[in-house]
Protein backbone atom coordinates (compact mmCIF):
# COMPACT_ATOMS: atom_id res chain seq x y z
CA UNK A 1 0.00 0.00 0.00
CA UNK A 2 2.92 2.27 1.32
CA UNK A 3 4.46 1.04 -2.29
CA UNK A 4 1.94 2.25 -4.48
CA UNK A 5 1.04 5.68 -2.75
CA UNK A 6 4.82 6.67 -3.11
CA UNK A 7 4.20 5.36 -6.34
CA UNK A 8 1.47 7.95 -7.06
CA UNK A 9 3.21 10.74 -5.22
CA UNK A 10 5.89 10.09 -7.31
CA UNK A 11 4.64 10.01 -10.66
CA UNK A 12 5.66 13.18 -12.81
CA UNK A 13 2.40 13.15 -14.73
CA UNK A 14 0.10 12.82 -11.51
CA UNK A 15 2.76 15.68 -9.67
CA UNK A 16 1.96 17.83 -12.07
CA UNK A 17 -1.98 17.61 -12.21
CA UNK A 18 -2.28 17.62 -8.57
CA UNK A 19 -0.26 21.08 -8.79
CA UNK A 20 -3.45 22.67 -10.23
CA UNK A 21 -5.53 22.78 -7.93
CA UNK A 22 -8.62 23.69 -10.09
CA UNK A 23 -7.97 20.91 -11.99
CA UNK A 24 -8.03 18.37 -8.78
CA UNK A 25 -11.15 19.94 -7.34
CA UNK A 26 -12.78 19.39 -11.33
CA UNK A 27 -11.41 15.50 -11.15
CA UNK A 28 -13.49 15.19 -7.66
CA UNK A 29 -16.28 16.49 -9.00
CA UNK A 30 -16.56 13.79 -11.98
CA UNK A 31 -15.41 11.37 -9.70
CA UNK A 32 -18.51 12.49 -7.55
CA UNK A 33 -21.02 12.30 -10.30
CA UNK A 34 -19.95 8.77 -12.13
CA UNK A 35 -20.26 7.39 -8.44
CA UNK A 36 -23.86 8.87 -8.03
CA UNK A 37 -24.38 7.69 -11.20
CA UNK A 38 -23.31 4.24 -10.23
CA UNK A 39 -24.00 3.57 -6.91
CA UNK A 40 -26.87 6.39 -6.76
CA UNK A 41 -29.78 4.23 -7.75
CA UNK A 42 -28.75 1.48 -4.68
CA UNK A 43 -28.57 4.10 -2.02
CA UNK A 44 -31.83 6.27 -3.37
CA UNK A 45 -34.45 3.91 -3.94
CA UNK A 46 -37.14 6.31 -4.83
CA UNK A 47 -38.48 5.29 -8.41
CA UNK A 48 -37.80 7.99 -10.73
CA UNK A 49 -40.49 7.55 -12.97
CA UNK A 50 -43.32 7.03 -10.15
CA UNK A 51 -46.26 9.42 -10.75
CA UNK A 52 -48.29 11.24 -8.13
CA UNK A 53 -50.82 13.69 -8.79
CA UNK A 54 -51.58 15.05 -5.46
CA UNK A 55 -47.17 15.87 -5.24
CA UNK A 56 -46.76 17.77 -8.62
CA UNK A 57 -44.43 20.85 -8.36
CA UNK A 58 -43.55 19.49 -4.35
CA UNK A 59 -41.26 21.62 -2.44
CA UNK A 60 -37.69 20.17 -0.73
CA UNK A 61 -38.57 17.81 2.00
CA UNK A 62 -36.64 15.20 3.44
CA UNK A 63 -39.32 13.02 1.45
CA UNK A 64 -38.17 14.69 -1.86
CA UNK A 65 -34.84 16.44 -1.33
CA UNK A 66 -35.17 18.38 -4.52
CA UNK A 67 -38.71 18.78 -4.96
CA UNK A 68 -40.88 16.72 -7.79
CA UNK A 69 -41.29 17.63 -11.10
CA UNK A 70 -44.19 18.45 -13.26
CA UNK A 71 -45.96 14.64 -12.36
CA UNK A 72 -45.55 14.63 -9.24
CA UNK A 73 -42.24 12.50 -9.69
CA UNK A 74 -38.63 12.59 -7.13
CA UNK A 75 -36.66 15.12 -8.91
CA UNK A 76 -33.70 13.56 -6.70
CA UNK A 77 -34.16 10.15 -8.04
CA UNK A 78 -34.45 11.58 -11.79
CA UNK A 79 -31.20 13.28 -11.04
CA UNK A 80 -29.25 9.99 -9.89
CA UNK A 81 -30.78 8.34 -13.24
CA UNK A 82 -30.52 10.80 -15.26
CA UNK A 83 -26.89 11.06 -14.38
CA UNK A 84 -26.94 7.44 -15.59
CA UNK A 85 -28.51 8.13 -18.79
CA UNK A 86 -26.45 11.76 -19.61
CA UNK A 87 -22.52 9.75 -18.34
CA UNK A 88 -23.23 6.51 -20.18
CA UNK A 89 -24.16 8.03 -23.51
CA UNK A 90 -21.53 10.22 -23.55
CA UNK A 91 -18.91 7.47 -22.29
CA UNK A 92 -20.48 4.88 -24.66
CA UNK A 93 -20.38 7.37 -28.25
CA UNK A 94 -16.90 9.23 -27.15
CA UNK A 95 -15.25 5.60 -26.25
CA UNK A 96 -16.57 3.83 -29.42
CA UNK A 97 -15.96 7.36 -31.87
CA UNK A 98 -12.43 7.48 -30.33
CA UNK A 99 -11.97 3.49 -31.30
CA UNK A 100 -13.01 4.82 -34.53
CA UNK A 101 -11.05 8.25 -35.23
CA UNK A 102 -7.91 6.33 -33.55
CA UNK A 103 -8.20 3.48 -36.58
CA UNK A 104 -9.26 5.71 -39.51
CA UNK A 105 -6.49 8.49 -37.98
CA UNK A 106 -3.74 5.87 -37.61
CA UNK A 107 -4.50 4.53 -41.55
CA UNK A 108 -4.87 7.89 -42.97
CA UNK A 109 -1.29 9.00 -41.07
CA UNK A 110 0.71 5.64 -41.24
CA UNK A 111 -0.32 5.10 -44.90
CA UNK A 112 -0.81 8.28 -46.32
CA UNK A 113 -1.82 8.23 -50.50
CA UNK A 114 -4.85 7.09 -51.07
CA UNK A 115 -6.53 5.57 -47.65
CA UNK A 116 -5.34 9.61 -46.39
CA UNK A 117 -6.93 10.87 -49.30
CA UNK A 118 -10.24 8.66 -48.95
CA UNK A 119 -10.43 9.45 -45.19
CA UNK A 120 -9.44 12.72 -45.04
CA UNK A 121 -12.43 13.80 -47.67
CA UNK A 122 -14.46 11.74 -45.41
CA UNK A 123 -13.55 13.92 -42.34
CA UNK A 124 -14.23 16.78 -44.27
CA UNK A 125 -17.61 16.12 -45.10
CA UNK A 126 -18.33 14.85 -41.71
CA UNK A 127 -16.96 18.43 -40.56
CA UNK A 128 -19.18 20.35 -43.40
CA UNK A 129 -21.87 19.42 -40.83
CA UNK A 130 -21.61 22.33 -38.67
CA UNK A 131 -22.36 21.75 -34.66
CA UNK A 132 -25.37 20.35 -33.60
CA UNK A 133 -26.56 19.75 -37.61
CA UNK A 134 -24.87 16.37 -37.68
CA UNK A 135 -26.23 14.82 -35.02
CA UNK A 136 -30.07 16.01 -35.94
CA UNK A 137 -29.06 14.41 -39.58
CA UNK A 138 -28.08 11.42 -37.83
CA UNK A 139 -31.12 11.27 -35.23
CA UNK A 140 -33.19 12.40 -38.35
CA UNK A 141 -32.45 8.89 -40.29
CA UNK A 142 -31.79 6.65 -37.25
CA UNK A 143 -35.04 7.84 -34.73
CA UNK A 144 -34.52 9.12 -31.34
CA UNK A 145 -33.82 7.28 -28.63
CA UNK A 146 -30.97 6.31 -25.74
CA UNK A 147 -28.85 4.18 -28.38
CA UNK A 148 -29.62 6.35 -31.64
CA UNK A 149 -28.00 9.60 -29.49
CA UNK A 150 -25.24 6.67 -28.75
CA UNK A 151 -24.55 6.45 -32.50
CA UNK A 152 -24.96 9.97 -33.41
CA UNK A 153 -22.75 11.49 -30.54
CA UNK A 154 -19.86 8.33 -32.16
CA UNK A 155 -20.63 10.13 -35.43
CA UNK A 156 -19.65 13.37 -34.21
CA UNK A 157 -16.53 12.81 -32.24
CA UNK A 158 -14.85 10.78 -35.26
CA UNK A 159 -13.79 13.56 -37.15
CA UNK A 160 -12.01 15.57 -34.86
CA UNK A 161 -10.24 12.00 -33.25
CA UNK A 162 -9.37 11.08 -36.49
CA UNK A 163 -7.42 14.18 -37.56
CA UNK A 164 -6.14 15.17 -34.29
CA UNK A 165 -4.97 11.55 -34.74
CA UNK A 166 -3.32 11.65 -38.19
CA UNK A 167 -1.40 14.55 -37.22
CA UNK A 168 0.21 13.03 -34.28
CA UNK A 169 1.01 9.75 -36.66
CA UNK A 170 2.25 11.63 -39.48
CA UNK A 171 4.55 13.28 -37.15
CA UNK A 172 5.93 10.35 -35.08
CA UNK A 173 6.09 8.67 -38.77
CA UNK A 174 9.04 10.40 -39.47
CA UNK A 175 10.75 10.65 -35.44
CA UNK A 176 14.30 8.50 -35.77
CA UNK A 177 13.27 5.85 -33.51
CA UNK A 178 10.21 4.84 -35.57
CA UNK A 179 12.91 5.27 -38.93
CA UNK A 180 15.22 2.71 -37.09
CA UNK A 181 12.10 0.45 -36.41
CA UNK A 182 11.68 0.42 -40.47
CA UNK A 183 15.47 -0.26 -40.71
CA UNK A 184 15.36 -3.10 -38.40
CA UNK A 185 12.45 -4.86 -40.33
CA UNK A 186 9.56 -4.07 -37.74
CA UNK A 187 6.36 -4.79 -39.22
CA UNK A 188 4.22 -2.11 -39.44
CA UNK A 189 1.30 -3.32 -36.87
CA UNK A 190 3.95 -4.13 -34.41
CA UNK A 191 5.58 -0.22 -34.89
CA UNK A 192 1.73 1.16 -34.80
CA UNK A 193 1.21 -1.14 -32.11
CA UNK A 194 3.98 -0.37 -29.52
CA UNK A 195 5.47 3.23 -30.74
CA UNK A 196 2.61 5.08 -32.57
CA UNK A 197 0.09 4.82 -30.60
CA UNK A 198 1.56 4.25 -26.83
CA UNK A 199 3.28 8.17 -28.02
CA UNK A 200 -0.03 9.17 -29.65
CA UNK A 201 -1.56 8.64 -26.11
CA UNK A 202 -1.46 11.85 -24.22
CA UNK A 203 -3.09 13.53 -26.76
CA UNK A 204 -5.46 11.05 -27.67
CA UNK A 205 -6.75 11.29 -23.77
CA UNK A 206 -6.69 14.74 -23.47
CA UNK A 207 -8.68 14.85 -26.42
CA UNK A 208 -11.40 12.18 -25.52
CA UNK A 209 -12.00 14.08 -21.99
CA UNK A 210 -12.42 17.28 -23.49
CA UNK A 211 -15.13 15.72 -26.27
CA UNK A 212 -16.94 13.81 -23.25
CA UNK A 213 -17.57 17.53 -21.94
CA UNK A 214 -19.09 18.07 -25.48
CA UNK A 215 -20.98 14.79 -25.78
CA UNK A 216 -23.03 15.50 -23.01
CA UNK A 217 -23.66 19.06 -23.85
CA UNK A 218 -25.09 17.54 -27.45
CA UNK A 219 -26.80 14.52 -25.86
CA UNK A 220 -28.42 17.07 -23.78
CA UNK A 221 -29.21 19.12 -26.68
CA UNK A 222 -30.99 16.57 -28.53
CA UNK A 223 -33.04 15.41 -25.32
CA UNK A 224 -33.74 18.81 -25.16
CA UNK A 225 -35.17 19.34 -28.96
CA UNK A 226 -37.32 15.82 -28.25
CA UNK A 227 -34.95 13.85 -30.90
CA UNK A 228 -32.23 12.34 -28.44
CA UNK A 229 -33.96 10.28 -24.96
CA UNK A 230 -37.62 9.86 -25.15
CA UNK A 231 -39.33 10.45 -21.99
CA UNK A 232 -40.19 9.00 -19.55
CA UNK A 233 -36.66 7.82 -18.91
CA UNK A 234 -34.72 10.26 -17.36
CA UNK A 235 -32.37 12.49 -18.97
CA UNK A 236 -30.78 15.83 -17.63
CA UNK A 237 -31.58 17.51 -21.08
CA UNK A 238 -35.33 16.39 -21.31
CA UNK A 239 -36.38 16.77 -17.55
CA UNK A 240 -34.85 20.59 -18.44
CA UNK A 241 -36.94 20.40 -21.31
CA UNK A 242 -40.32 18.78 -19.16
CA UNK A 243 -39.86 22.10 -17.00
CA UNK A 244 -39.20 25.31 -19.09
CA UNK A 245 -43.30 25.60 -19.15
CA UNK A 246 -43.00 26.40 -15.99
CA UNK A 247 -39.61 28.34 -15.26
CA UNK A 248 -41.50 31.36 -13.75
CA UNK A 249 -43.56 29.43 -11.44
CA UNK A 250 -40.86 26.57 -10.65
CA UNK A 251 -37.22 27.51 -11.51
CA UNK A 252 -36.06 24.86 -9.34
CA UNK A 253 -37.07 22.12 -12.28
CA UNK A 254 -34.71 23.85 -14.81
CA UNK A 255 -31.89 24.88 -12.80
CA UNK A 256 -31.04 21.25 -11.08
CA UNK A 257 -30.49 19.93 -14.27
CA UNK A 258 -28.67 23.31 -15.44
CA UNK A 259 -26.54 23.09 -12.95
CA UNK A 260 -25.52 19.84 -13.09
CA UNK A 261 -24.98 19.80 -16.89
CA UNK A 262 -22.86 22.79 -16.67
CA UNK A 263 -20.88 21.17 -13.94
CA UNK A 264 -19.97 18.29 -15.40
CA UNK A 265 -19.52 19.91 -18.99
CA UNK A 266 -16.73 22.55 -16.88
CA UNK A 267 -15.72 19.97 -14.89
CA UNK A 268 -14.53 17.90 -17.94
CA UNK A 269 -13.02 21.02 -20.06
CA UNK A 270 -11.20 21.73 -16.52
CA UNK A 271 -10.01 17.86 -15.76
CA UNK A 272 -8.97 18.02 -19.86
CA UNK A 273 -7.29 21.33 -19.68
CA UNK A 274 -5.03 19.86 -16.89
CA UNK A 275 -4.51 17.12 -18.54
CA UNK A 276 -2.73 18.40 -21.54
CA UNK A 277 -0.56 20.91 -19.02
CA UNK A 278 0.55 17.24 -17.00
CA UNK A 279 1.16 15.19 -19.89
CA UNK A 280 2.78 17.63 -21.95
CA UNK A 281 4.68 19.96 -19.97
CA UNK A 282 6.62 21.48 -22.87
CA UNK A 283 3.40 23.07 -23.85
CA UNK A 284 2.51 25.04 -20.49
CA UNK A 285 6.31 26.25 -20.38
CA UNK A 286 5.80 27.52 -23.93
CA UNK B 1 -6.36 38.39 -55.34
CA UNK B 2 -9.56 37.97 -58.35
CA UNK B 3 -7.85 34.96 -59.50
CA UNK B 4 -7.87 33.74 -56.22
CA UNK B 5 -11.78 34.47 -55.32
CA UNK B 6 -12.11 32.80 -58.23
CA UNK B 7 -10.39 29.53 -57.52
CA UNK B 8 -11.59 29.16 -53.81
CA UNK B 9 -15.29 29.82 -55.39
CA UNK B 10 -14.62 26.88 -57.40
CA UNK B 11 -13.13 24.54 -54.97
CA UNK B 12 -16.84 25.06 -53.01
CA UNK B 13 -18.32 23.09 -56.08
CA UNK B 14 -17.47 19.55 -55.37
CA UNK B 15 -18.00 19.70 -51.55
CA UNK B 16 -21.41 21.29 -51.90
CA UNK B 17 -21.97 18.68 -54.46
CA UNK B 18 -20.65 16.05 -52.27
CA UNK B 19 -23.06 17.70 -49.49
CA UNK B 20 -26.01 17.62 -51.39
CA UNK B 21 -25.25 13.88 -52.59
CA UNK B 22 -25.58 13.08 -48.54
CA UNK B 23 -28.43 14.77 -48.15
CA UNK B 24 -29.77 12.95 -51.04
CA UNK B 25 -28.65 9.90 -49.74
CA UNK B 26 -30.01 10.32 -46.15
CA UNK B 27 -33.68 9.87 -46.74
CA UNK B 28 -32.66 6.62 -48.99
CA UNK B 29 -31.07 5.06 -45.84
CA UNK B 30 -34.13 5.78 -43.66
CA UNK B 31 -34.78 1.82 -43.04
CA UNK B 32 -38.40 1.24 -45.19
CA UNK B 33 -40.09 2.66 -48.08
CA UNK B 34 -39.86 6.46 -48.99
CA UNK B 35 -43.11 6.26 -49.31
CA UNK B 36 -44.46 4.49 -46.93
CA UNK B 37 -43.45 7.05 -44.56
CA UNK B 38 -44.21 9.81 -46.02
CA UNK B 39 -47.81 8.62 -46.68
CA UNK B 40 -48.24 6.08 -44.11
CA UNK B 41 -48.84 2.53 -43.91
CA UNK B 42 -52.96 2.62 -44.71
CA UNK B 43 -52.89 4.08 -48.25
CA UNK B 44 -54.12 1.62 -51.35
CA UNK B 45 -51.10 0.08 -53.44
CA UNK B 46 -52.16 2.18 -56.25
CA UNK B 47 -51.27 5.50 -55.01
CA UNK B 48 -48.42 4.57 -53.07
CA UNK B 49 -47.31 3.28 -57.16
CA UNK B 50 -48.65 6.37 -58.66
CA UNK B 51 -46.42 8.81 -55.73
CA UNK B 52 -43.61 6.57 -56.48
CA UNK B 53 -43.46 7.28 -59.89
CA UNK B 54 -44.55 10.80 -59.64
CA UNK B 55 -41.36 11.34 -57.18
CA UNK B 56 -39.26 9.28 -59.79
CA UNK B 57 -38.72 6.99 -57.04
CA UNK B 58 -38.52 3.86 -59.71
CA UNK B 59 -35.65 5.43 -61.27
CA UNK B 60 -32.02 4.27 -60.59
CA UNK B 61 -30.12 6.14 -58.31
CA UNK B 62 -27.84 8.04 -60.34
CA UNK B 63 -30.66 9.58 -62.24
CA UNK B 64 -32.48 10.35 -59.24
CA UNK B 65 -29.66 11.89 -57.70
CA UNK B 66 -28.94 14.05 -60.55
CA UNK B 67 -32.52 15.26 -60.88
CA UNK B 68 -32.84 16.32 -57.39
CA UNK B 69 -29.49 18.24 -58.11
CA UNK B 70 -30.63 19.63 -61.13
CA UNK B 71 -34.22 20.49 -59.35
CA UNK B 72 -32.44 22.40 -56.41
CA UNK B 73 -30.21 24.43 -58.80
CA UNK B 74 -33.61 25.60 -60.03
CA UNK B 75 -34.85 26.07 -56.46
CA UNK B 76 -36.91 23.34 -56.00
CA UNK B 77 -36.31 21.04 -53.42
CA UNK B 78 -39.81 19.38 -53.41
CA UNK B 79 -42.97 19.77 -51.47
CA UNK B 80 -43.03 19.60 -47.51
CA UNK B 81 -45.39 16.64 -46.66
CA UNK B 82 -46.48 18.48 -43.69
CA UNK B 83 -48.08 21.87 -44.77
CA UNK B 84 -48.08 21.03 -48.74
CA UNK B 85 -46.00 23.93 -49.39
CA UNK B 86 -43.19 24.27 -51.60
CA UNK B 87 -39.64 23.51 -49.37
CA UNK B 88 -38.16 26.26 -50.50
CA UNK B 89 -41.17 28.62 -50.22
CA UNK B 90 -40.89 27.51 -46.23
CA UNK B 91 -36.76 27.62 -45.80
CA UNK B 92 -37.02 31.32 -47.28
CA UNK B 93 -40.19 32.23 -44.76
CA UNK B 94 -37.67 31.28 -42.22
CA UNK B 95 -33.56 31.33 -43.47
CA UNK B 96 -33.53 35.53 -42.39
CA UNK B 97 -34.80 34.61 -38.71
CA UNK B 98 -31.88 32.09 -38.50
CA UNK B 99 -29.59 33.96 -40.56
CA UNK B 100 -30.21 37.10 -37.81
CA UNK B 101 -29.41 34.96 -35.00
CA UNK B 102 -26.56 33.01 -36.24
CA UNK B 103 -25.03 37.04 -37.71
CA UNK B 104 -26.24 38.51 -34.99
CA UNK B 105 -24.56 35.76 -32.67
CA UNK B 106 -21.53 35.99 -34.50
CA UNK B 107 -20.84 39.57 -34.20
CA UNK B 108 -21.84 39.83 -30.55
CA UNK B 109 -19.39 36.89 -29.72
CA UNK B 110 -16.49 38.34 -32.07
CA UNK B 111 -17.37 41.51 -30.37
CA UNK B 112 -16.92 40.68 -27.04
CA UNK B 113 -14.74 37.67 -27.23
CA UNK B 114 -12.34 39.95 -28.84
CA UNK B 115 -12.25 42.44 -26.19
CA UNK B 116 -11.94 40.37 -23.41
CA UNK B 117 -9.47 38.09 -25.18
CA UNK B 118 -6.82 41.37 -25.43
CA UNK B 119 -7.46 42.24 -21.98
CA UNK B 120 -6.72 38.89 -20.94
CA UNK B 121 -3.52 38.78 -22.87
CA UNK B 122 -2.53 41.92 -21.65
CA UNK B 123 -3.23 41.05 -18.42
CA UNK B 124 -1.59 37.85 -18.48
CA UNK B 125 -2.24 35.69 -15.48
CA UNK B 126 -3.69 38.82 -13.57
CA UNK B 127 -6.93 39.15 -11.95
CA UNK B 128 -8.28 40.31 -14.74
CA UNK B 129 -6.82 37.14 -17.52
CA UNK B 130 -8.13 35.16 -14.63
CA UNK B 131 -11.70 36.38 -14.50
CA UNK B 132 -11.89 36.31 -17.87
CA UNK B 133 -10.44 32.71 -18.14
CA UNK B 134 -13.53 31.63 -15.60
CA UNK B 135 -15.95 33.87 -17.46
CA UNK B 136 -15.15 31.92 -20.87
CA UNK B 137 -15.51 28.67 -19.38
CA UNK B 138 -18.70 29.47 -17.84
CA UNK B 139 -19.84 30.28 -21.42
CA UNK B 140 -18.69 27.30 -22.62
CA UNK B 141 -19.81 25.09 -20.53
CA UNK B 142 -23.64 26.29 -20.31
CA UNK B 143 -25.95 24.59 -22.60
CA UNK B 144 -27.14 27.44 -24.34
CA UNK B 145 -31.12 26.18 -23.66
CA UNK B 146 -30.34 26.68 -20.06
CA UNK B 147 -28.70 30.15 -20.45
CA UNK B 148 -32.01 30.98 -22.75
CA UNK B 149 -34.47 29.57 -20.41
CA UNK B 150 -32.23 31.63 -17.21
CA UNK B 151 -31.93 35.09 -19.26
CA UNK B 152 -35.51 34.55 -20.21
CA UNK B 153 -36.52 34.13 -16.46
CA UNK B 154 -34.85 37.24 -14.98
CA UNK B 155 -35.43 39.93 -18.41
CA UNK B 156 -38.99 38.47 -19.66
CA UNK B 157 -40.51 37.30 -16.77
CA UNK B 158 -39.31 39.20 -13.97
CA UNK B 159 -37.98 42.36 -15.27
CA UNK B 160 -40.25 42.49 -18.14
CA UNK B 161 -37.93 43.91 -20.81
CA UNK B 162 -38.27 41.81 -23.77
CA UNK B 163 -40.54 39.75 -24.63
CA UNK B 164 -40.20 36.05 -24.08
CA UNK B 165 -41.91 34.48 -27.61
CA UNK B 166 -41.39 35.20 -30.83
CA UNK B 167 -38.78 37.86 -32.67
CA UNK B 168 -40.76 40.72 -34.42
CA UNK B 169 -38.80 43.12 -33.72
CA UNK B 170 -34.95 43.78 -32.57
CA UNK B 171 -36.64 43.66 -28.35
CA UNK B 172 -36.99 39.90 -29.36
CA UNK B 173 -33.66 39.84 -31.21
CA UNK B 174 -31.97 40.57 -28.39
CA UNK B 175 -31.90 38.04 -26.01
CA UNK B 176 -31.56 34.98 -28.39
CA UNK B 177 -28.85 37.12 -29.90
CA UNK B 178 -26.71 36.99 -26.84
CA UNK B 179 -27.33 33.83 -25.61
CA UNK B 180 -26.16 32.36 -29.47
CA UNK B 181 -23.55 34.80 -28.39
CA UNK B 182 -22.58 33.80 -25.07
CA UNK B 183 -20.83 30.65 -26.00
CA UNK B 184 -19.42 31.87 -29.02
CA UNK B 185 -17.46 34.82 -26.86
CA UNK B 186 -16.00 32.37 -24.53
CA UNK B 187 -14.49 30.12 -27.42
CA UNK B 188 -12.98 33.42 -29.07
CA UNK B 189 -11.58 35.20 -25.92
CA UNK B 190 -9.85 31.91 -25.55
CA UNK B 191 -8.19 32.17 -28.88
CA UNK B 192 -7.95 35.33 -28.76
CA UNK B 193 -5.64 35.55 -25.87
CA UNK B 194 -3.51 33.13 -27.18
CA UNK B 195 -3.21 34.56 -30.75
CA UNK B 196 -2.17 37.52 -28.97
CA UNK B 197 0.16 35.94 -26.70
CA UNK B 198 1.87 34.42 -29.53
CA UNK B 199 2.35 37.59 -31.09
CA UNK B 200 3.14 40.21 -28.62
CA UNK B 201 6.76 38.17 -27.94
CA UNK B 202 7.57 38.66 -31.32
CA UNK B 203 10.62 41.01 -32.24
CA UNK B 204 8.44 43.20 -34.43
CA UNK B 205 6.53 44.01 -31.56
CA UNK B 206 9.67 44.78 -29.27
CA UNK B 207 10.76 46.54 -32.39
CA UNK B 208 7.96 48.99 -32.42
CA UNK B 209 7.56 49.39 -28.43
CA UNK B 210 11.72 50.86 -28.37
CA UNK B 211 10.60 53.01 -30.90
CA UNK B 212 8.48 54.46 -28.76
CA UNK B 213 5.00 53.94 -30.65
CA UNK B 214 1.93 54.17 -27.96
CA UNK B 215 1.18 50.79 -26.17
CA UNK B 216 -2.01 50.78 -27.67
CA UNK B 217 -1.11 51.66 -30.84
CA UNK B 218 1.62 48.58 -30.29
CA UNK B 219 -1.41 46.04 -29.32
CA UNK B 220 -4.34 47.15 -31.38
CA UNK B 221 -2.62 47.45 -34.53
CA UNK B 222 0.07 46.44 -34.83
CA UNK B 223 0.01 43.05 -32.86
CA UNK B 224 -3.98 42.48 -33.23
CA UNK B 225 -3.62 42.82 -37.33
CA UNK B 226 -1.35 39.82 -36.98
CA UNK B 227 -2.73 37.62 -34.06
CA UNK B 228 -6.21 37.91 -36.75
CA UNK B 229 -6.20 34.72 -38.92
CA UNK B 230 -6.09 32.33 -35.84
CA UNK B 231 -9.30 34.70 -34.32
CA UNK B 232 -10.80 34.66 -37.96
CA UNK B 233 -10.77 30.82 -37.93
CA UNK B 234 -12.71 30.84 -34.63
CA UNK B 235 -14.97 32.82 -35.66
CA UNK B 236 -15.74 31.35 -39.10
CA UNK B 237 -15.68 27.59 -37.13
CA UNK B 238 -18.63 29.76 -34.43
CA UNK B 239 -20.65 30.88 -36.93
CA UNK B 240 -21.27 26.85 -38.01
CA UNK B 241 -21.92 26.39 -34.40
CA UNK B 242 -24.34 28.88 -33.69
CA UNK B 243 -25.86 28.23 -37.03
CA UNK B 244 -26.93 24.65 -35.72
CA UNK B 245 -27.27 26.13 -32.22
CA UNK B 246 -29.73 28.41 -33.34
CA UNK B 247 -32.14 25.40 -33.07
CA UNK B 248 -31.73 25.07 -28.82
CA UNK B 249 -32.50 28.88 -29.18
CA UNK B 250 -35.40 28.81 -31.13
CA UNK B 251 -36.88 26.46 -29.22
CA UNK B 252 -37.14 28.05 -26.43
CA UNK B 253 -37.72 31.58 -27.42
CA UNK B 254 -40.78 30.02 -29.69
CA UNK B 255 -39.19 31.84 -32.91
CA UNK B 256 -40.20 30.60 -36.46
CA UNK B 257 -36.64 29.55 -38.26
CA UNK B 258 -34.97 26.88 -39.92
CA UNK B 259 -33.82 25.19 -36.71
CA UNK B 260 -36.92 24.62 -35.19
CA UNK B 261 -38.41 23.61 -38.26
CA UNK B 262 -35.84 20.87 -39.08
CA UNK B 263 -36.77 19.37 -35.68
CA UNK B 264 -40.08 19.77 -35.90
CA UNK B 265 -40.01 18.36 -39.49
CA UNK B 266 -37.51 15.40 -37.71
CA UNK B 267 -40.45 14.66 -35.49
CA UNK B 268 -43.04 15.01 -38.54
CA UNK B 269 -41.27 12.64 -40.19
CA UNK B 270 -41.65 15.20 -43.62
CA UNK B 271 -38.32 14.22 -44.84
CA UNK B 272 -38.41 16.69 -47.56
CA UNK B 273 -38.38 19.21 -45.51
CA UNK B 274 -35.56 17.72 -43.53
CA UNK B 275 -33.94 17.75 -46.67
CA UNK B 276 -34.09 20.68 -47.63
CA UNK B 277 -32.70 22.60 -44.83
CA UNK B 278 -29.97 20.35 -43.36
CA UNK B 279 -28.66 20.96 -47.60
CA UNK B 280 -29.28 24.71 -46.86
CA UNK B 281 -27.66 24.73 -43.27
CA UNK B 282 -24.47 23.05 -44.52
CA UNK B 283 -24.62 25.03 -47.92
CA UNK B 284 -24.56 28.31 -45.65
CA UNK B 285 -21.72 27.00 -43.31
CA UNK B 286 -19.77 25.81 -46.58
CA UNK B 287 -20.32 29.45 -48.18
CA UNK B 288 -18.89 30.90 -44.62
CA UNK B 289 -16.22 29.48 -44.59
CA UNK B 290 -15.00 30.08 -48.14
CA UNK B 291 -15.67 33.63 -47.00
CA UNK B 292 -13.46 33.20 -44.12
CA UNK B 293 -10.67 31.86 -45.86
CA UNK B 294 -11.33 34.48 -48.56
CA UNK B 295 -10.70 37.49 -45.56
CA UNK B 296 -7.60 35.45 -44.68
CA UNK B 297 -6.28 36.82 -47.98
CA UNK B 298 -7.21 39.90 -47.20
CA UNK B 299 -5.71 40.43 -43.80
CA UNK B 300 -2.43 38.59 -44.79
CA UNK B 301 -1.57 39.02 -48.30
CA UNK B 302 0.78 36.00 -48.26
CA UNK B 303 -2.09 33.50 -47.63
CA UNK B 304 -3.11 33.75 -52.05
CA UNK B 305 0.14 32.86 -52.63
CA UNK B 306 0.24 29.74 -51.25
Amino acid sequence: MEKKKKFLDGHPILRRFMRRKISVAAAVVLILFVLIALFGPMVWTADPLKQSVMKKYGPMTLENPLGTDNLGRDTLARMIHGARTSLSISFAGVLSGAAIGILLGVLAGYFGGWVDALISRFVDVLLAFPGLLLAIAIVAILGAGSINTIIAITIFTIPGLTRMVRGCVISLKSAEYVQACYTMGESDLRIIVTHIIPNAMSQIIVNVTLSLGSAILTASSLSFLGLGVTPPEAEWGAMLSGMREVVRTYPMGVLIPGIAITLVVMSFSIVGDGLRDALDPKLKNN
Amino acid sequence: MIKYIIKRIFQMIPMMLVLSLIVFLMVRMIPGDPVDLMLGFDVPKDTKEYERERLGLNDPLPQQYLRFVGNALKGDLGTSIFSGEPVVKELAKRFPKTLTLAVGGTLFGSLFGIILGIIAAVHRNGPADNIIAVTSLVALSTPSFFLALILMLIFCLQLRWFPSIGMDNWKGAVLPIVTLGAQAVGSIARTTRSAMLDVIHQDYIRTSRARGVPERLVIYVHAFKNALIPILTAIGLRFGGLLAGATLVETVFSIPGIGRFVVDSVGNRDYPAVQGSILVLALTFVIVNTAVDLLYAAVDPRVKYD
